[in-house]
């Protein structure tokens, strides 16, 4: 039987029992998804593959990680490992300004010259006012509004109450805000004032 | 719905993220190839583990039990059967004493 039609979780079920081929499905299947979210959850390139990496070799080293029983998704159970490594990370390297480092990261080789060039002003600040979030605000943004999941399934994956989550966006919202007004871009916020978004 | 409207301005204006590397999958592959994993060890494993324990934990216990065999030699005889020249020449003195009496 072919695993490439089989679903994550019974991969993940097969991976348990060591099984390598289910293992390389699961990473060719989901690597570019899971490497947008780390990207935006740190804004490095380099930080997002390897945390993308540490979470596979994760599961590869000690599967018995992944619960079946618990009826979870592979994807949402996934995006855990992959918030938890963020944190690591941050505490690790007691992360000051990590806004800068999204500027950086464009001197990466990999980020070709008229990626760079597109790259408007009012990205940037929308940017560097993302960055200036605290961490657990970003990371209900991020789940909330570039993955697509559900309120529900966010404040799961987080550990919090759907409430919890709520108030955590509003607060990031505001943050948002405040930078963007403070800094006076280009955008200045007046589209959301005009009431013309979208 | 007006809120969530707000941050989608805001947020669809970031830019997108870049393309990760063409072997970043690959590479993932291959380390977890080379990483060996944590699996449960049964009772026979343990078992067997002990009964061929590898060479760095066979030299380590055959040097204590070498240890344990030169400091802790068991002795013949005690202290207090041996006579001090003291005590020989004490007993020799009484036994004199007796034959006077």
């Amino acid at each position: 039987m072919a695993l490439t039609e089989d679903s994550d979780e019974s991969l993940m079920d097969a991976v348990k029992k060591g099984n390598h081929q289910a293992f390389s499905i699961l990473v060719r299947r989901h690597t570019d998804r899971f490497y947008k979210m780390a990207f935006r959850l740190c804004s490095n390139a380099q930080e997002a593959e390897d945390m993308v990496q540490d979470a596979f070799l994760k599961i590869w080293k000690n599967p018995a990680i992944w619960k079946s029983e618990m009826g979870a998704k592979f994807t949402t159970w996934f995006y855990r490992i992959l918030i938890n490594q963020n944190i690591d990370r941050m505490r690790s390297r007691k992360v000051v300004g990590v806004r800068d480092e999204y500027l950086n990261s464009f001197a990466d080789h990999r980020v070709l010259q008229d990626q760079k060039m597109t790259m408007t002003q009012e990205q940037e600040m929308v940017e560097r006012a993302f960055q200036s979030l605290p961490e657990r605000q970003r990371t209900a943004i991020t789940l909330c509004f570039y993955e697509g999941l559900s309120n529900k399934d966010a404040a799961q994956i987080m550990g919090l109450s759907v409430k919890g989550l709520e108030s955590l966006l509003v607060r990031g919202k505001n943050g948002l805000k405040e930078f963007i007004g403070a800094y006076e871009s280009p955008i200045s916020m007046k589209g959301v004032r005009d009431g013309t978004t979208g | 719905m007006e809120q969530q409207d707000d941050l989608k301005y805001i947020l669809n204006r970031r830019s997108a993220p870049p393309a990760p590397s063409s072997d970043l999958a690959d590479r993932i592959i291959h380390a977890a190839m080379r990483t060996p994993r944590d699996e449960k060890k049964t009772i026979w494993q343990i078992i067997a583990n002990i009964m061929n324990p590898p060479m760095r934990y066979a030299v380590g216990l055959a040097c204590l039990i070498l240890f344990i065999a030169v400091t802790y030699t068991p002795q013949t005889h005690t202290q207090d059967d041996v006579l001090t020249d003291y005590e020989f020449t004490m007993v020799l003195d009484v036994y004199d004493d007796e034959q006077w009496l």
